[in-house]
């Protein structure tokens, strides 16, 4: 099987395809990082990445394609050596993808981009008024954990010379000062419920300036470009299964099932439908990645490579036969 | 029959294209495409400034803004409109410099709530007002936004990136001034601080 995995392998990865992967990491990183042009941006050259690996994926498509044309398919339902096969399928194109993260992890090794000062980064968060000394802030994804609520606070109708107050949530409290920012450090139950009911003393009189008020999340740093990479990896492994579903269960072309696998995993990102686990954070990218960076639950992934791996089990399966 | 497969996985195919198309979903590798449109939009964003063009500034770092979260563009281009260029080294009409002025504190007015890092723009349109316009205009209205913008701003400790203890004593001392006072300590500081840069 192995000889077997290494012989796609060698077919997926031909000289012009290996030319182009090579050119286009050394592209990406010159997008995302050179010193004058680049956004020095660490998620910039993952949504790089991401693409690549989604133009494998349609490599893979085709030269499934290309194998059943060339008859390998038939060879496999006469030897009855179809299981086999499909596992070596998807273990070459899984080794693929693979090659393709390491490259990329060694370079930024290598040459270890420069990125600004690690500064967190701040989305606006909706906010609404609880009560006259309370408010409500709520988001509609997930964020990561120890994002924080970046505040503002205005004294300017509290008591005189009232310039310290304690803004408080179910058991926690905390001070805040006239003329400081609040940073509220969210827990885990509050990212789960998406919201966070904030009270504060209703005879301090504080309004909260809400233009002001902000989600403050940390940005990953570069050495968890590893990480990344591998939820990348976790991410497409479901993609190539469905891939190799389409085409071997259901007998369809492979590049359309190579398109079809993609659009279907981009409907994890659907919003609100639930259609398939939640897992859009794997494959966090683009300029605003640290918001979904590392946000995805457990039970999700597990679920998602559960799929995947049923996806796999049903492609070894030897097909239905064909009515003539 | 045996098309059907081919048929789901197509019509698969077109809804998450139209789920795409409607915004309410991201394609893989979307993320690709918004930042090599945003490398380009910055190509654009510096010839703009180069030639002066501050509205397709302005509208390059809406875009820029938009894809990519980050409002420096926004206040920059605010900044080199309604504050550098208007500056009476420039030598530009009074009547050019208050539009321009008045354009640059509308564009940081209105996109308060929505910028990433709102506090160095609220300082600076405090500043637009105060230097580019009263001065000029004298509007009621204009100072009141001035004075709020500043308040806001001492409110703030200056922000996140410019966290300064002599603004937040600031704010703490207009607190204790009495309110009729307030508006005159206020621009009392402004005189005392730097412009913005």
């Amino acid at each position: 099987m192995l000889n077997l995995a290494a012989a796609i392998f060698r077919q997926l990865l031909s000289w012009p395809v290996m030319l182009t992967a090579s050119l286009w990491l050394l592209l990406s990183y010159k997008l995302s990082f050179d010193k004058h042009l680049g956004a020095a941006s660490l998620g910039a050259f993952l949504s790089y990445v991401v693409l690549a690996h989604s133009a494998l994926i349609l490599r893979f498509g085709y030269v499934l394609q290309q194998r059943r044309q060339q008859g390998w398919l038939r060879q496999d339902l006469i030897r009855n050596t179809t299981a086999r096969a499909a596992l070596a399928e998807f273990i070459a194109a899984l080794v693929l993808l693979l090659l393709f993260s390491v490259c990329a992890q060694l370079l930024v090794f290598v040459f270890r981009p420069e990125i600004k000062v690690q500064e967190p980064a701040y989305y606006p968060v909706h906010s609404q008024l609880e009560s006259d000394s309370g408010w409500t802030f709520d988001w509609n994804d997930n964020i990561p954990i120890g994002s924080k609520l970046c505040l503002t606070f205005d004294f300017s109708n509290a008591p005189t010379r009232l310039t310290e107050s304690v803004i408080s949530a179910n058991d926690k409290n905390m001070d805040v000062t006239a003329g400081n920012i609040l940073y509220w450090t969210l827990t885990k139950d509050d990212i789960v419920n998406r919201s966070i009911v904030l009270r504060s003393p209703a005879e301090h009189n504080l309004s909260l300036i809400r233009p002001l008020a902000r989600l403050s999340i940390e940005r990953p740093h570069i050495s968890t470009l590893a990480r990344l990479l591998t939820q990348q990896l976790l991410f497409f492994f479901t993609a190539i299964a469905l891939c190799l579903f389409g085409f071997r269960y259901l007998k369809v072309n492979g590049t359309l099932a190579a398109v079809g696998s993609l659009s279907v995993v981009s409907l994890t990102s659907l919003q609100g439908v639930h259609l398939l686990p939640d897992v859009g954070g794997l494959i966090a990218s683009g300029l605003r990645f640290e918001r979904s960076a590392f946000t995805t639950p457990e039970i999700a992934l597990l679920t998602w490579l559960m799929i995947g791996g049923a996806l796999i089990g049903f492609s070894t399966k030897n097909p239905r036969p064909t009515k003539k | 029959m045996e098309r059907l497969p081919s048929i789901v996985v197509a019509a698969i195919i077109c809804f998450s294209v139209a789920s795409v198309s409607s915004g309410s979903a991201r394609l893989v590798g979307q993320g690709a495409i918004d930042s090599f449109r945003c490398f380009n939009l910055y190509l654009d964003y510096n010839r703009a400034h180069i030639e002066e063009d501050f509205v397709l500034m302005n509208r390059v770092a809406l875009q820029i803004e938009e894809l990519s979260g980050n409002s420096d563009a926004l206040e920059f281009s605010a900044y080199a409109a309604g504050y550098s260029t208007s500056a009476d080294s420039h030598r530009r009409t009074d009547l050019d410099a208050l539009h321009w002025a008045q354009a640059g504190a509308d564009w940081l007015n209105s996109t308060v709530a929505q910028r990433d890092k709102p506090w160095s723009g609220i300082q600076l349109a405090a500043y637009i007002y105060a230097e580019r316009i009263v001065e000029h205009t004298g509007s009621m209205l204009d100072r009141e936004k001035m004075l709020n913008s500043f308040e806001a701003w001492l409110a703030s400790g200056g922000g996140p990136d410019a966290v300064s203890s002599l603004t937040a004593d600031s704010y703490r001392s207009w607190l204790t001034t009495a309110p009729a006072e307030r508006d005159n300590y206020i621009i009392n500081v402004m005189s005392r601080k730097d412009t913005p840069e």
